[in-house]
């Protein structure tokens, strides 16, 4: 790759950062070309340093605070309905799996514990799960979402995902799997892999929940993959 | 940011979430998402992660107020912590992706690391818990943040208008140089020229590039 090419690729990366995260060919050059291109390596650092500058003195997105506001009341109420989770099951209609309901009443006991280990960790995993489980259950009370079950190699349902096209919500929770090993959450269509996010962990479960990146666009018959990387085979999958 | 007569604290306003009050939160936002973002971007280097770990250490706030301990310190501080101890979480699930920023980017392009790590600790220490249980402002900070405002104002200021036009809609609108080309009824490789003299200038201006 030449320098001009380099270079427009770094000018492409400054309106558009996620080209950074690519692994495709180009970023492969690009990232070559600059660990031997003083030239090229200086102008990126520019167009960078530019960059910080502007997002450090513009602050945060109007829309952040929107979000977060809308997510904190969707959390509220799903905080108010999982409040008797034994009876909980019912609110999310008949296609709730026992799994959920289990991770519910995971999340009432995560909760009640929290407390303890909060006071000495102040941040911690355990509210990561919690915060996930209550996204799942407002999640799978909108009209427009669907729950899958996500399946090993055998055939055994050891994962569940709540999404919504949407919305482009979702929130993934897998047990049983190999200890020790980051999962990956992947959308799967014709044997390529979008990544979604990576999978916490705590006491066995492994999870996501959030807003996919907007880029992402599910259609029926993609898959959804937990992997420990792009390329390892998928732990668990599930067709949409 | 400060709490002047008539306002609620930020512990009354804490005391106030756990009730389950929203209005309280969205006041704890404006009173320091700006602060927690900076300390998240100054870490992650991506203004997209930065805020989703924003957001994330508010709903933090809001599922665990009752948890606040005001003998432990103040509340920016305690969101601080939150913020970076998530910035972390997601510099290590995402290895994937390029490491933060070199904080040299504060320091000019030929930065001595010290005065790198100087120039981070400053922005830093907005997020740096404060002792004492009000939020009070940091003057410091609050100067270096002003200058850099100023600084990229100045810079701005320096564009020609149509090219300052593209560049805002393409960087901070996230339109496309096609969606430009349309709003703006311009030739498509107007908008990429202008855009491309824009990107140039600051380059030159924020990111003090001497073409070799």
């Amino acid at each position: 790759m030449d320098h001009d090419a380099v270079r427009d690729w770094i000018d492409e990366a400054f309106f558009t950062p996620a080209t950074r995260d690519a692994e495709d060919a180009a970023a492969r050059a690009v990232r070559a070309h600059l660990a031997t291109c003083r030239d090229c390596g200086a102008y990126d650092a520019a167009t960078r340093r530019a960059a910080l500058k502007l997002d450090l003195a513009a602050g945060p997105s109007p829309e952040v605070r929107t979000r977060t506001l809308a997510a904190a009341r969707r959390i509220a109420r799903a905080r108010t309905g999982a409040s008797v989770p034994a009876a909980a099951p019912r609110r999310f209609g008949a296609g709730l799996t026992w799994r959920l309901a289990a991770l519910v009443v995971l999340t009432a006991v995560v909760g009640a514990g929290a407390g303890a280990w909060w006071a000495g960790r102040q941040d911690s995993d355990a509210d990561h799960l919690s915060d996930a489980v209550a996204m799942m259950a407002t999640l799978a009370t909108n009209a427009g979402a669907h729950e899958v079950v996500l399946r090993d190699a055998a055939g055994n349902g050891n994962g569940i995902a709540v999404l919504s096209s949407a919305t482009h919500e979702l929130a993934v929770f897998a047990t049983h799997l190999p200890p020790g090993i980051e999962y990956h959450c992947y959308l799967e269509r014709g044997g390529q892999r979008t990544w979604i996010g990576s999978m916490y962990a705590e006491r066995g479960v492994q999870f996501w929940a959030g807003d996919m990146d907007t880029t992402i666009e599910m259609r029926p018959g993609d898959a959804l993959v937990v992997a420990a990387d792009e390329a390892a085979p998928a732990a668990l999958s599930a067709t949409l | 940011m400060g709490v002047t007569k008539g306002e609620r604290s930020d512990e009354e306003l804490v005391a106030e979430l756990v009730e389950g009050d929203e209005a309280a939160l969205g006041e704890l936002y404006d009173r320091h998402a700006d602060s927690l973002f900076r300390t998240a971007l100054l870490r992650l280097g991506d203004r997209g992660l930065a805020e989703e770990v924003l957001q994330d250490t508010y709903l933090a706030l809001w599922n665990r107020a009752e948890l606040f301990d005001r003998s432990q310190g103040s509340v920016i501080g305690w969101l601080s912590t939150i913020a970076r101890n998530r910035a972390i979480d997601r510099l290590r699930s995402s290895a994937r992706r390029p490491a933060p920023v070199a904080l040299s980017a504060l320091a000019g392009t030929n930065p001595d690391p010290a005065a790198a790590d100087d120039a981070r600790d400053a922005i830093l220490a907005a997020a740096t818990p404060i002792a004492g249980v009000t939020a009070a402002p940091d003057p410091e900070r609050e100067v270096e943040v002003a200058e850099l405002r100023r600084e990229v104002d100045q810079a701005l200021a320096h564009i020609p208008d149509q090219e300052r036009q593209v560049l805002k809609l393409a960087y901070y609108e996230q339109l496309s140089q096609s969606e430009i080309a349309a709003r703006l009824a311009w030739p498509l490789g107007t908008v990429k020229t202008r855009t491309r003299r824009a990107l140039a200038r600051l380059r030159e201006t924020l990111g003090e590039h001497r073409p070799s």
